[in-house]
């Protein structure tokens, strides 16, 4: 399946303007709420993230499907492959 | 075997340091892993450097420390990577030195098995020197790895407690004069940067404990700005 096709409904979570780490947790906190299989979209604009953010969300188990730059902003298409929850405390 | 030794670096000047620690503390250089951050990103293309690299030991640094100080990538260099990379790092070695500058060095080898791993993270500095942002953000990273988390904040620092003590004061049930709380708050709230105030509000989202350096538990390990 293409990622039009993946992402077609699917939710978007634009980080334009975010750098690390909330870029990475930020999406990490989104998947938390999503179901397994499901596709999320991240829009990054922090050059590092670009290369960062998919590498630590497969480092956590999610499928990185496609990473496309176009200028600035760059499209993470990541599908949810793991249940992953960060604690709260308290 | 995993990762055996974690050096945090966040002052070039140390390097050297690093470099010893790694030398005497870890059995073989590709048991070891050195992260730059802050200022330590500084040290990516020193003669050193290139030496622990060709040696096995894994380097990587803050992509943004690097982009804020005008480093850039070299070949055969540090990978830029990211506070992700800093906190698997503190999540996974068995052992961890953290060189964060003024001559602190923190060496904490936490016990195995001991579950999830507490780090304390101790602010000894004004909330306005970037180091204490710089400790911050890298603790939000350890959050986002879930770690636990423990800020404990020395004098110095201490206009982060006022901040929450006055945010405590505004919304707690039956607080007598809000007006009054709610200027106390603004006023707290100013003393703040804005990068201390987003991962003071991040960290207490996520649950983790921020207390005075007297009153906060001990973690598993420690690193101190």
């Amino acid at each position: 399946m293409t990622p039009d096709l993946l992402t077609r409904g699917s939710e978007t979570l634009d980080l334009s303007g975010e750098v690390c780490p909330y870029t990475f947790l930020r999406a990490k906190l989104r998947l938390e709420e999503l179901p397994l299989g499901a596709a999320l979209t991240v829009v990054v604009d922090h050059p590092p993230a670009a290369a960062n953010v998919p590498r630590s969300l497969r480092a956590e188990g999610h499928e990185v499907v496609s990473v496309e730059q176009t200028g600035r902003a760059c499209r993470i298409v990541v599908i949810k492959r793991a249940e992953h929850r960060l604690a709260k405390k308290e | 075997m995993g990762l055996e030794l974690g050096v945090l670096l966040a002052d070039d000047r140390r390097l050297a340091e690093a470099g010893e620690a790694i030398r005497s503390l870890a059995r073989e250089p590709s048991g070891a892993a050195l992260f730059l951050m802050d200022d330590g990103a500084r040290a990516a293309s020193a003669p050193l450097m290139m030496e622990l690299l060709e040696a096995g030991v894994e380097v990587a640094l803050c992509a943004a420390d690097a982009e804020a100080r005008g480093v850039l990538p070299v070949d055969g260099g540090p990978r830029f990577g990211s506070q992700y990379d800093h906190a698997v790092m503190v999540r996974d070695a068995r052992r961890v030195v953290a060189l964060t500058g003024d001559g602190h060095r923190d060496d904490h080898a936490p016990p195995a098995g001991a579950g999830r791993r507490v780090v304390r993270v101790r602010l000894t500095r004004d909330v306005r020197d970037g180091k204490t942002a710089q400790a911050l953000r890298s603790a939000v990273g350890y959050a986002a790895c879930d770690l636990d988390v423990v800020i404990a904040v020395e004098p110095p620092a201490r206009a982060i407690l006022d901040a929450l003590a006055a945010r405590s004061a505004v919304v707690s049930p039956g607080s007598g004069n809000l007006p009054q709380g709610s200027r106390l708050l603004q006023s707290s709230l100013l003393q703040l940067p804005e990068a201390v105030l987003r991962a003071v509000g991040t960290l207490r989202g996520l649950g983790h404990r921020i207390a005075p350096a007297s009153d906060a538990p001990p973690g598993h390990l420690e690193v101190t700005w």
